[in-house]
C-alpha cells in the first residue's frame, strides 16, 4: 500500500531525444575511452535515473526477486570505512539499500533505485520495454555537446549539478549538500539537454563491453553520491567504471533508453 | 609564413608535452607499461598453494555468486592456509573502478596510493579482514616470510600491510626498496602508514602536501628523484623508531 501510494507521487520518466549523427567522445589520455568520433542512430534517453517507485511497479507487477534479495550479498556503505571499502550486508537489497539497520525506502520513493545488479536492471528494462543505454550513447547524452570532461566546464562547478561526496574521506558522514547517500532525482541542475543527475547520485549501468572484459564484467558511468574529488572523482563524461555483473552496490543504479 | 606556423605548432606541441604526463601522442615506453603491470601484480604465498588455488578457481566461476568458502571449511584451515587463501582471493565484489589513465614514464613516478588489492575484480571481505586483524602478529610474520622468499612486495602484500598498519615491517620494506629502488609503491606504502598516523614530521613535509593535500586524490603523483626517495626512507625510519618497535 505504501509503495502504491508513493508511486503515484512520482512522475513517469520523461525522455530526451538524441538525434542520429556523429559525435565526439572520449579523451586523448583515457585508455578505456580514447578520443574518437562515433556514429549513433537516434535514440531517447530518460531525463531521470530510474526511481524506487518505478522499480516498485515492476516488482509489484512481476513478483521479481532481485539478486541481492536472493543471494544476500549486497555491498553497502556506512561512514567510518576507509576509502573504497564497502561492507557486505545480507539484509540489504533495493528496499533497504544500505541494510535494514540503516533504513528503508519508504520516504525515498523518488530516489534512484540502488542495490540492484545488472541482471536486475535488464529485467526491469525488459518489463518496461526500454533498454540500458550503451556506453557511447550514455556519454553523448551526458556531454550534451560539450567536449571536455564535464558538461558544465570546470570540476569546481560540480556541486551545482551533482550529488557527490564532499568530505576529504569517508571516515565521517558528509551531509554538506543535503544528502549523505542518494538524493531524490532531479534535485540538482540538469545538463544542456535536460538530463538530471547524469553525474553523481548513482553509477549508471550501461550495456556494452570493453577490450579485456571478463565473463562477468559490466560497466557503469557518471560516478555516484560516494565519489569525491579526493577519491575516484568519476563524476565526469570520460571515466568508465567496471564492476561484476552479479554485484549489487548501494551506489549503483541505472537510467533507461529506447 | 608557413614555416613560422609550423615552428609555432612544433613549439606548442613540445611545450604541452612537458606540461603534463597524460596526453595524446607519445605513448608510454615498454618500461613504463611493464612497471604499470607490475604495480598491480599479487604474489602467491607458497603454503598449500595448489590446494587453495583449486578451490578459488571454482569460486570465481560460480554462477550463483558464491564467492566464499563455507565458514566450516574456512575455520578448518590452518592459519597459513587461511593466509594463502586471503592473499590470492577476495570474497567481496569491488566497486566500480577505472583503469588508471595512460601515464608516461610511470616507473619514474611516486604515487599517493597504489592500486587496490586484486585490481578491479574483487575485494577482501569482512571475514578476511577480521582474520588478518585477529591474527595480526602471525600474519605480519607470514607477510615478512613471503617478502623475503619472493624478494618483492606484491600489491596484495602492500594492501595487507597497509590494512594492518604494519609499521613493524618498515625495516624489511626499506631493505627491499633499497636493493634496486625501483618499486616506488613501497615508498607509497610507508607514506600511507605515516599519513594514517598523522606523523608530524611527514605531515609537515612538502611531499605530503604534493600527494595528500586538500586538492589531491588517488591519482596524484610526483616525479621520482633520489632526494625524494631518500627523504621518504629517512622519515619512515624515524617514524619506525618513534614507535619504539625495535
Amino acid at each position: 500500500m505504501i509503495l502504491i501510494l508513493a508511486t503515484s507521487l512520482v512522475a513517469p520518466s520523461a525522455f530526451v531525444e538524441v538525434k542520429a549523427g556523429s559525435y565526439l567522445v572520449g579523451k586523448d589520455t583515457a585508455i578505456a575511452n580514447p578520443r574518437r568520433t562515433v556514429i549513433l542512430q537516434g535514440f531517447q534517453i530518460a531525463k531521470f535515473e530510474t526511481t524506487n517507485a518505478e522499480f516498485a511497479k515492476f516488482v509489484d507487477a512481476t513478483g521479481y526477486i532481485t539478486d541481492a534479495e536472493r543471494n544476500k550479498n549486497a555491498m553497502v556503505f556506512e561512514p567510518g570505512l576507509r576509502d573504497f571499502r564497502w561492507l557486505q550486508d545480507p539484509t540489504a537489497n533495493w528496499r533497504f539499500p544500505n541494510g535494514k539497520t540503516r533504513g528503508g525506502i519508504k520516504d525515498r520513493m523518488d530516489h534512484p533505485v540502488t542495490t540492484i545488479s545488472y541482471r536486475d536492471a535488464v529485467a526491469y528494462c525488459k518489463w518496461a520495454s526500454v533498454r540500458l543505454p550503451n556506453l557511447d550513447e550514455w556519454e553523448v547524452a551526458s556531454r550534451a555537446g560539450a567536449k571536455g570532461d564535464w558538461f558544465f566546464g570546470e570540476q569546481k562547478k560540480v556541486r551545482e549539478y551533482a550529488n557527490i561526496w564532499h568530505g576529504p574521506n569517508h571516515l565521517k558522514a558528509d551531509h554538506s549538500d543535503g544528502y549523505m547517500t542518494t538524493s531524490p532525482v532531479g534535485k540538482f541542475k540538469p545538463n544542456e539537454w535536460g538530463l538530471y543527475d547524469i553525474y553523481g547520485n548513482v553509477f549508471e549501468m550501461c550495456s556494452g563491453n570493453l577490450k579485456g572484459d571478463g565473463k562477468f564484467t559490466i560497466h557503469s558511468r557518471g560516478g555516484s553520491w560516494w565519489c569525491s574529488k579526493n577519491s575516484c572523482s568519476f563524476f565526469n563524461s570520460v571515466d568508465i567504471g567496471k564492476v561484476d555483473s552479479r554485484a549489487s552496490f548501494s551506489n549503483q543504479g541505472f537510467r533507461v533508453a529506447r | 609564413m608557413k614555416k613560422l606556423l609550423s615552428l609555432c605548432l612544433a613549439v606548442a606541441a613540445a611545450a604541452s608535452l612537458f606540461a603534463q604526463d597524460e596526453m595524446d601522442g607519445p605513448r608510454p615506453s615498454k618500461e613504463s607499461l611493464k612497471y604499470s603491470e607490475f604495480r598491480s601484480q599479487s604474489v602467491e604465498p607458497t603454503w598449500s598453494l595448489a590446494k587453495i588455488k583449486g578451490i578459488v578457481k571454482n569460486l570465481k566461476e560460480d554462477e550463483e555468486m558464491n564467492r566464499r568458502v563455507a565458514d566450516k571449511v574456512f575455520n578448518s584451515w590452518s592459519l597459513r592456509e587461511k593466509f594463502t587463501y586471503t592473499m590470492i582471493h577476495g570474497e567481496d565484489f569491488s566497486q566500480n573502478c577505472d583503469m588508471m589513465p595512460l601515464i608516461l614514464d610511470e616507473h619514474k613516478k611516486v604515487f599517493s596510493y597504489f592500486p587496490g588489492v586484486f585490481g578491479d575484480e574483487s575485494a577482501w571481505s569482512q571475514r578476511q579482514m577480521k582474520f588478518m586483524e585477529n591474527n595480526r602478529s602471525q600474519v605480519l610474520d607470514l607477510i615478512k616470510q613471503t617478502i623475503i622468499s619472493k624478494k618483492i612486495v606484491g600489491n596484495n602484500i602492500k594492501n595487507a600491510i597497509w590494512n594492518l598498519n604494519g609499521v613493524e615491517l618498515i625495516p624489511t620494506l626499506v631493505s627491499v626498496y633499497n636493493k634496486d629502488k625501483k618499486d616506488h609503491d613501497i615508498l607509497t606504502l610507508m607514506m600511507l602508514m605515516m599519513k594514517d598516523a598523522k606523523y608530524p614530521s611527514f605531515v609537515k613535509s612538502s611531499i605530503y602536501k604534493k600527494l595528500y593535500g586538500t586538492e589531491e586524490n588517488w591519482r596524484s603523483r610526483v616525479m621520482y628523484s633520489p632526494e625524494l626517495s631518500g627523504e621518504v626512507v629517512r622519515l619512515a625510519n624515524s617514524f619506525y623508531k618513534s614507535k619504539k618497535l625495535r
